[in-house]
């Protein structure tokens, strides 16, 4: 957990930093940066970015994790024979791993701060960033009970954190605009809830935006109407995935 | 079967002289919160001896069981001796090599049997689990097929051996695990406890498979570990009774029980039967140890076991310790001793507590 | 040593761990998928601070590569392949205990670095026949143009990049035997990697301090051949350094994981916590 929640987003703004710097200067930015997103530090950018990646991890894997965990120690059964809401066990576990994620989002938060000099162009909007964060753990939430049913049968969580960490990485506007991607990036882009949630802490963080301005109001709407939406989604999918493991005596299995 | 230099297998196959295995454990955390953080940056370590200069020697063709309840250290021996452990003092060789010193050739000379649900590849076959052993034991290929073929025979496992071990039944993986140990076609085997969570019958046929293919036909040395002394009774040409890490008796099965015949051994059978009173059955005369099994012990009822010098003497004091305690006597059997009694009258135990 | 043993056993586990890894699909999808957007993100890093154009000239200027993007492609096929070795074969050993099976591993007399290299020879060739689909299929998508002058050299930068890998694996397989959070360390141990040996940029572009840890990784000699070999039409001459060094890397990593292996085996069985996970 550790792993993933501090060193790889650390690292992949350490990454982004040179990148920046060979193509910027030492100033690390450029001027097409700036008319895509209306921000003139791109290191801030991919900071915040990276940072909400821990979050990922968390909620988006922490089921699957756990699920995996439960049938490697031989456990899985003997959890799932007692009457114990499954539900709110992989609730519990997502959400007690948020623990790891807010250490890694303040750590590389702070880190670009103190060591990259990075400067937000307006005072931060704590109270919209943190309901941003919020409102995306719990539309990720649903794809971290998809992913915990996917797991019964797949068996393998860190394949399936290696293929999605990247896959959201791309298209949901961690580590560069989404604007920059072919129309049908930007298509998939839109339907994921976390990019709503990643523009809309930087909107808070970086540029000081909050409920008083149109988009992010916008952004944070799409990303409530998407959690609403996935969450009894994503709950139907875990319990259907739970009952036909239970049918094909894989439950316990790995 | 040869052995080191050529020579035919030496006797004793397995030999063992002052073997010491000693692990480290957490002592339990005191109380108060100073206490807890001491435990926590300089945790207190208390050493316990899981095999305390253990002495045995095992023939060769003998069959030659460890006997003793869980945690006793039976398991820890057959580690040391197959080398996934290093002793702490002492030494053992098997076939003559030992074990710390020449773990290679040791390797070579062994099978080893567990059990349970792991040492097996679940997404393998069986039969790819057994042909992945017998290249890691340097089997040629020629050799190794018809040997794989003729042991799933043996155990009767040739109709599902193509099937992933995943979907085998527990006395099929400990029937696998059987012949896992014997694709080496080694001269020496630790078993160490085969029968464990088999059904009456599953545990017959490994049993059986063990005592009258493996000893009796094919000559084996066998070093098998169990807490039922039924089976050790049944299988062991001798048997070594162990707790806690010591060997505390050493002999055939016959003269084990022998050893305590001047002991007589009377079960009684009570109910309304007073806790206190076990204390005072110790003090009668001529009565060497007394254990009480409570069947329900909501209301007394259980089961007394006797061994004493002269039980003529011993009953009549005994019932009418037991009426005037309030006990009600519902039956009352002498018997010959069994190795559960020779436990107890080394532990005063029995060997299932 | 019997060669005839030793490639029995090779072969054994060689051939049960493309059986098992063929037998997890979610193995052979994560294969597939995982590289693609990985690729796609170290690209569009640089995409995000302007045209491809000005990107490139800026990356010509400074470093002399006519093409970005095959600077991030050639970088991260690499890194892929570090990868696969230290998830593959790295953490080996921490499989067979999640599996149950080391201790019936242990007791047998295969010698434990056979094991450990046919972990990492099977490791590289199931992820390596789709890396390099990747490898040619980017080339066509971001529309590289290579300059080859020498064939020869990219097989030599090929081959001594995947002998110095597989030996990192069987390192960090022999090292992760004291550890039952070898896995929470591969993961851990990835990002730094990438930072440090140059995969999105040449290592000439961080600051001088930083570099001396990028020429202790082999990944880098890998990355900076095959740039070479493949981007700037360099020759066997030309990279005989960065081949030597990788060369060098195997047998130090190979020879210090002999050790290690023996040294922590006999630490766990004194402890007795060889098969714990």
């Amino acid at each position: 957990m550790l792993g993933f929640n501090i060193a790889v987003p650390f690292f992949f703004v350490l990454s982004s930093w040179i990148v920046a710097t060979i193509i910027g200067g030492p100033s690390g930015t450029s001027a097409y940066f700036t008319s895509l997103t209306g921000m003139t530090n791109y290191l801030a950018f991919v900071t915040v970015g990276f940072a909400f990646n821990t979050f990922i991890f968390s909620t988006a894997f922490g089921g699957a994790h756990a699920i995996r965990g439960e049938q490697e120690q031989g456990t899985a059964e003997p959890v799932f024979m007692t009457p114990s809401n499954k539900v709110a066990w992989l609730m519990g576990m997502m959400l007690g791993s948020q623990v790891f994620g807010i250490i890694g989002f303040t750590i590389v938060l702070s880190s670009g701060f103190l060591l990259f000099g990075y400067e937000p162009q307006a005072p931060p909007d704590l109270f919209t960033a943190t309901v941003a964060i919020t409102l995306s753990i719990l539309a990720m939430a649903a794809l971290g009970f998809v992913l915990a049913g996917i797991c019964f049968f797949a068996k393998r969580e860190e394949e399936i954190s290696q293929v999605l960490w990247p896959t959201f990485t791309f298209f949901c506007g961690l580590a560069f605009p989404v604007q920059i991607l072919p129309w049908w990036g930007q298509l998939i882009a839109y339907l994921i809830p976390l990019t709503y949630g990643v523009d809309a802490t930087r909107r808070a963080l970086i540029l000081g935006l909050g409920f008083g301005d149109l988009l992010t109001v916008h952004e944070l709407l799409m990303l409530l109407a998407q959690a609403l939406v996935l969450m009894p989604v994503g709950l139907l999918i875990f319990y259907r995935l739970e009952r036909e493991a239970r049918k094909t005596g894989v439950l316990g299995t790995y | 079967m040869r052995t080191r230099r050529g020579s035919p297998l030496a006797s004793p196959a397995v030999q063992v002289r002052n073997l010491t295995k000693v692990f480290e454990k957490a002592q339990k955390p005191q109380k108060g919160v100073a206490a807890a953080l001491r435990g926590k940056i300089r945790p207190l370590k208390e050493k316990i001896a899981a095999v305390d200069h253990v002495n045995f020697e095992i023939r060769e063709g003998e069959f030659f069981g460890l006997l003793g309840p869980n945690g006793a250290g039976k398991t820890t021996t057959i580690k040391l001796l197959c080398t996934l452990l290093v002793p702490d003092e002492g030494n053992a060789s098997v076939n003559g090599f030992d074990v710390a010193k020449q773990a290679e050739q040791v390797r070579k000379s062994l099978g080893v049997v567990t059990g349970g649900e792991r040492g097996l590849y679940w997404r393998l076959t069986g039969r790819e689990n057994l042909w992945f052993f017998s290249q890691l034991y340097n089997v040629p290929g020629d050799v190794a097929r018809p040997r794989i073929d003729a042991l799933l025979r043996l155990v009767e496992l040739q109709d599902r051996a193509d099937e992933q071990v995943e979907k085998y039944s527990r006395g099929m993986k400990q029937r696998l695990h059987v012949i896992k140990g014997l694709v080496n076609d080694p001269p020496i085997l630790l078993l160490d406890e085969p029968t464990l969570g088999l059904d009456p019958s599953s545990a017959r046929v490994i049993r059986d498979f063990v005592k009258e293919r493996l000893q009796k036909e094919q000559h084996k040395t066998i070093l098998h570990t169990t807490h039922y002394m039924e089976e050790a009774d049944q299988l062991c040409d001798r048997i070594a009774i162990i707790d806690h890490g010591k060997i505390i008796a050493l002999d055939t099965p016959a003269n084990l029980k022998k050893s305590i015949q001047k002991l007589e051994v009377a079960r009684i059978q009570v109910t309304q039967f007073n806790p206190s009173d076990q204390e005072s059955i110790k003090t009668i005369e001529r009565v060497k140890e007394a254990v009480v099994e409570y069947t329900d012990p909501t209301v007394g009822a259980g089961q007394i076991t006797i061994h004493a010098e002269n039980l003529d003497e011993v009953i009549p004091r005994l019932t009418e310790l037991l009426v005037k305690g309030g006990a009600k006597i519902i039956a009352l059997q002498e018997s010959k001793p069994s190795l559960e009694d020779v436990f107890i009258s080394m532990t005063g135990r029995r060997l299932k507590e | 040593m019997n060669p005839a043993k030793e490639w029995r056993t090779f072969k054994a586990v060689f051939l049960r761990n493309l059986k098992l890894f063929t037998s997890y699909s979610a193995w052979i999808v994560a294969i597939l998928i995982w590289p693609i957007p990985l690729l796609a993100v170290n690209i569009y890093s640089y995409k995000a601070l302007g045209t491809d154009a000005s990107i490139s000239s800026i990356v010509s200027r400074e470093f002399g590569i006519s093409n970005f993007a095959g600077m991030v492609i050639i970088g991260t096929i690499v890194y892929l392949l570090y990868n696969r070795l230290l998830w593959g074969a790295g953490i080996s050993l921490q499989s067979e205990r999640w599996m149950g099976t080391i201790e019936a591993l242990f007791m047998t007399p295969a010698n434990r670095m056979t094991v450990l290299f046919a972990c990492g020879v099977s490791s590289l060739i199931e992820g390596s026949w789709w890396i390099g689909c990747i490898f040619i299929l980017s080339w066509m998508i971001f529309g590289v143009e290579p300059s080859i002058t020498s064939w020869v050299a990219i097989a030599a930068g090929i081959l001594s990049t995947m002998v110095a890998l597989i030996s990192v694996g069987v390192f960090f397989a022999s090292f992760f035997v004291l550890t039952r959070a070898a896995d929470q360390m591969a993961s851990a141990l990835q990002a730094p990697i990438r930072f440090f040996s140059g995969v999105v940029f040449p290592i000439s572009a961080l600051p001088q301090l930083l570099q001396f840890i990028s020429y202790i990784l082999p990944v880098t000699y890998g990355i900076q051949a095959m740039r070479k070999a493949v981007l700037t039409g360099g020759d066997v001459a030309s990279i005989s350094y960065e081949l030597a060094l990788l060369y060098v890397f195997a047998l130090g990593l190979t020879v210090a994981g002999y050790f290690t292996l023996k040294a922590l085996e006999k630490q766990a069985k004194r402890k007795g916590t060889l098969y714990m996970y």
